[in-house]
């Protein structure tokens, strides 16, 4: 259940970046409003280098065989505030298009933080055995 | 004989109940100024020094004091404003957690050290927009945004290098 559980994160992370690696080189990305096209090019921009990061630190820290369970609850924690932030602001930015890969990452964000969620929890167990 | 004793040699008595239950942190239950007492003076002034930016921050915000200075009352994007009520609210919720932490001593350096780590990312998240949107008769806004910010995460970085202190002078 954790492996399957960290694929489902990097199968997410991994669409996320193709997503907004699309929407940096692709003009069909229209957002509906002015407002909304500067806050999708200000977000894309800082979340596509957060999720990189996390996803290197997160495979050197596997690696290395380094607990983890705090950057785990950090990075869940910061997933959490970004989707509160999208649902509650945002809505009509991050679903910018009816492209199915925007789609895509939509449907499966709730998948993906109750995952990343689950092997946060996990990891803590794991770091204080 | 005892009502309390236990003829089952497999069941646990009421006293070895007990003896475990005292034993779990999750049920150590003490106040702050209990917990605060048992840290270093300079752990006790920076949490301090933490509460009283908050309470003065809720108070000039409030009063209207500080909306002349909000990047939304520079900007006029409705985003801007709603961004930063909801992470206002985040952090009440991030010190009602440290203040839980801390009353049940329960994995205090951890619980700051992810408050730092969500500052850093509103640090980064926030800076990051507004040197995109603002134009440069306004930097002066954004150096205060940033001291601001800068203020609230070095206040929790010296109370996790602290905790840390007591932890390793503890063990």
């Amino acid at each position: 259940m954790y492996r399957f559980s960290v694929t489902i994160c990097f199968i997410f992370a991994s669409l996320v970046i193709v997503l907004f690696t699309l929407i940096i080189s692709d003009n069909s990305f229209k957002p509906a409003t002015d407002q909304a096209a500067v806050l999708v090019q200000d977000l894309t921009a800082i979340r596509i280098w957060i999720v990189v990061a996390a996803l290197a630190l997160y495979s050197w820290k596997s690696a290395t065989k380094q607990p983890r369970g705090q950057f785990l609850a950090v990075v869940t924690a910061v997933a959490w505030i970004m989707f509160l932030e999208d649902y509650m602001v945002l809505d009509g930015v991050l679903i910018v298009a009816s492209q199915p890969l925007a789609q895509l990452v939509i449907l499966t964000r709730p998948i993906f933080l109750v995952a990343l969620t689950y092997v946060a929890f996990k990891q803590w167990e794991v770091d204080l055995i | 004989m005892s009502k309390h004793s236990n003829k089952d040699p497999t069941q646990p008595s009421q006293e070895e109940l007990d003896a475990l239950l005292g034993s779990t942190s999750l049920f150590s239950f003490q106040s702050v100024r209990a917990s605060l007492d048992r840290r270093s003076l300079l752990f006790k002034r920076t949490y301090i020094v933490l509460m009283a930016v908050t309470l003065l921050y809720v108070m000039g915000w409030f009063t209207g004091l500080v909306k002349p200075y909000m990047v939304f009352a520079i900007t006029g994007l409705e985003a801007d404003y709603q961004l930063h009520q909801i992470r206002f609210l985040l952090a009440f919720i991030m010190i009602t957690i440290g203040t839980i932490a801390l009353n049940f001593d329960w994995h205090v350096e951890e619980t700051f050290s992810t408050m730092a780590w969500i500052q850093v990312y509103f640090i980064i998240s926030g800076v990051g927009r507004q040197w995109r949107t603002m134009s440069e008769d306004n930097l002066a806004v954004i150096v205060i945004y940033v001291c601001n910010l800068l203020l609230i995460l070095s206040l929790l970085v010296i109370l996790i290098i602290e905790e840390r202190r007591l932890k390793s002078t503890a063990s």
